[in-house]
């Protein structure tokens, strides 16, 4: 039976809360913290549209109805929200004619530009022998935006970034550690808590000069987790793109998407016909029901039903992206 | 010995002396059409000829049978006519009530500040004359001179010391961080720099202030330092009421020593005094080493004299005479030679 994925209800917390400390331990989990606030009944009516800082999370049950995967997904910062901070990575190109030399050079700035972004994460893994769970959850989040009209911040996914094989970060080393004058474990737990004020107190008031900084912290730059690179192919397969933003901690990726561009890349399909095979169906939420979608057999071995309740959109993910590599 | 302003005719000499100091004098190039358009402008600013910010007084130091074993220079006013670049060594502090610290970085922040400021530049002493008291008349005459023409100069004046560098002329402050803007070994640079070519400085230098915390141990342990051969020349300058004021050279981090002419000890301790012939006695109990300049501008001499100096009266040797192209009755400037001794006139 095919994998589903669909918003949680007041009755997953439980398993939910079980699940929060098997998260990668340095993805701010605010916006799940968020969304487990925000949980309803499953009678509860989910249909009217949601404001700014509205939370939900997306998940997917296996066949014994265990918790394989999910995600936070938060519909953009209410207003008054604390910035976002962000590393900008820009690039200045020195020219000098008298020489006739060019000497482009990296910089890292901090940036709030990212505060009013919807923000896709924390994410839990928790099959992670198979990729088509990661892309069905991936695909899920898509369908959920696709279907949520209101939405028309960019969505941004902050990946964490590299560590060493002692746990440390890299680029908290470069960076971090040698402007806030505290711990890695200390700022973080700050973060998590939610006393950010000190990122605008210590975070550095010019920009950093990428050549300047150590080797490690440059090669950090961008890289995500090696736990977490199925979840960076699977949305960029979905049309997500790197970003020139980094995490102010572990230098991680931040990848972006419009939802218009989303939209472009998944065109919403007639359901006369019988969808192609690896189409995205969403059922919206309904008073009794939550959001619910899934991705069509590619086998075909099963008659296709048409659903008047049911939206199709094109295949997300080339046929031809049945492994993890494929999706790069 | 003496110090007096260069001519057309100490080509040769310089061309000479400039071998000598190879490649580590970027304004005293082994290139004869440059040295000669040097003195050319040297000779016209003595004249004064140049307007304010393209002065450039080039005197050299000649034995008493006329052979030049040293040069000294000074700029009436630096960044006049083209940028001139520093950076100031500043400090960022940041707090956070939340996490209970206080951080302090320092950082180097590209800066004009001394733009306007007369610059002590381009000494060089043979070096088979080192070790006496040529390198003192050498570097002291010129301030003598500032103190003789103050309306000549900016209200401050400043030297860039030569920063800490190894024996193959390698720059641990350039390594670390000049490398990665110039995209040149620190030679090159320098020597660029040598030749009026400065343009490039504002085209490449960091637009943006420098965390130091991301230079080497080595290269943030050279900012404000000087190379261990200008220890004695620092030394010297301070005496004279220079002192550091968080300017370095953006090449090798050496310091810029400042000084603002008020403060100048020459310009304190200068005094017109009318010559007379010091006695043999005297000379051996009463006489201490004067600094001692006549003439105006283009026309000047200076040197070194033990002198004895009574009411407005200073009493030197034939020698002296000799040197400054002076009889006894003529009005000159003097001051003490050296910082530490207090001056007092013999009543």
């Amino acid at each position: 039976m095919p994998l589903v994925v669909r918003t949680a209800t007041l009755l997953d917390r439980p398993r939910l809360d079980a699940l929060r400390s098997r998260l990668h331990p340095w993805w701010p989990q605010d916006t799940l913290d968020d969304a487990l606030c925000q949980l309803a009944a499953p009678c509860a009516d989910a249909r009217e549209t949601p404001n700014p800082g509205h939370a939900v999370i997306l998940m997917i049950e296996n066949t014994h109805g265990d918790i394989v995967a999910f995600a936070a997904l938060a519909l953009g910062a209410a207003e008054g929200t604390p910035p976002f901070f962000s590393f900008h990575r820009d690039r200045i190109t020195s020219h000098s004619h008298a020489l006739d030399v060019h000497r482009p050079l990296e910089t890292l700035g901090i940036t709030n530009a990212l505060t009013h972004h919807v923000r896709l994460g924390p994410v839990g893994l928790f099959d992670t022998g198979h990729f088509e769970t990661t892309k069905l959850l991936a695909a899920g989040c898509l369908g959920y935006l696709l279907t949520a009209n209101h939405v028309r911040a960019p969505i941004l996914c902050e990946l964490p970034g590299t560590s060493d094989a002692y746990g440390e970060s890299p680029f908290w080393h470069g960076v971090g550690g040698r402007f806030f004058g505290v711990s890695h474990a200390r700022a973080e737990a700050l973060w998590q808590a939610r006393q950010r004020d000190f990122l605008a107190d210590m975070l550095p008031l010019y920009p950093l000069y990428v050549p300047l900084l150590p080797e490690a912290t440059q090669a950090a730059l961008g890289v995500e987790h090696e736990t977490l690179t199925p979840w960076r192919q699977a949305l960029e397969a979905l049309g997500f793109v790197e970003s020139e933003y980094l995490d102010i901690f572990h230098g991680g990726p931040t990848l972006i998407a419009t939802a218009d561009h989303l939209s472009a890349r998944t065109r919403r399909t007639q359901a006369t016909t019988s969808p192609p095979p690896g189409s995205l169906w969403v059922r919206p939420p309904s008073a009794t029901t939550p959001f619910e979608a899934g991705l069509l057999d590619t086998d075909q071995d099963t008659a296709f039903e048409p659903d008047a309740l049911i939206q199709y959109f094109e295949a997300p993910y080339p046929t031809s992206a049945s492994s993890a590599g494929d999706c790069r | 010995m003496r110090v007096r302003p260069v001519r057309t005719t100490d080509l040769d000499d310089l061309i000479r002396l400039s071998a000598k100091a190879g490649k580590g004098l970027t304004s005293l190039p082994s290139d004869r059409a440059r040295l000669a358009a040097r003195i050319d402008h040297a000779e016209r600013t003595f004249k004064g000829h140049n307007v304010y910010g393209e002065g450039d007084f080039l005197f050299v130091l000649e034995t008493d049978d006329n052979q030049v074993i040293g040069m000294c220079g000074l700029m009436d006013a630096v960044g006049i006519q083209a940028p001139w670049y520093n950076y100031r060594v500043s400090l960022s502090v940041a707090s956070s009530d939340t996490l209970g610290v206080i951080k302090h970085q320092e950082i180097l922040m590209r800066s004009n500040d001394l733009t306007g400021k007369s610059e002590l530049c381009s000494l060089f002493l043979d070096p088979d004359f080192r070790g006496g008291q040529a390198g003192r008349l050498l570097s002291k005459s010129r301030l003598l001179f500032v103190a003789h023409h103050p309306e000549r100069f900016g209200d401050s004046l400043v030297a860039e010391l030569r920063g800490v560098s190894d024996d193959t002329g390698r720059s641990p402050f350039w390594e670390s961080l000049g490398r990665h803007f110039f995209d040149m070994t620190f030679s090159d640079a320098d020597w660029l720099t040598g030749t009026g070519n400065k343009r490039f400085i504002a085209e490449l230098m960091p637009r943006y202030p420098i965390y130091t915390t991301y230079l080497s141990d080595e290269a943030r342990a050279a900012i404000a330092q000087v190379h261990p051969d200008t220890q004695s020349a620092r030394r010297l300058l301070e005496q004279e009421g220079f002192h550091y004021n968080h300017h370095i050279d953006i090449f090798d981090a050496g310091p810029a020593l400042e000084c603002p002419l008020d403060r100048l000890r020459l310009v304190n301790d200068r005094v017109s005094v009318t010559l007379a012939t010091l006695e043999g006695s005297v000379k051996s109990t009463l006489a201490e080493p004067f600094l001692v300049l006549a003439g105006e501008l283009d026309h000047c001499r200076m040197t070194t004299a033990l002198a004895y100096m009574k009411d407005e009266t200073l009493f030197v040797d034939d020698d002296t005479l000799r040197r400054l192209e002076c009889l006894t009755g003529a009005t000159v400037s003097a001051a003490p030679l050296a910082a530490t001794r207090q001056h007092r006139s013999v009543s």
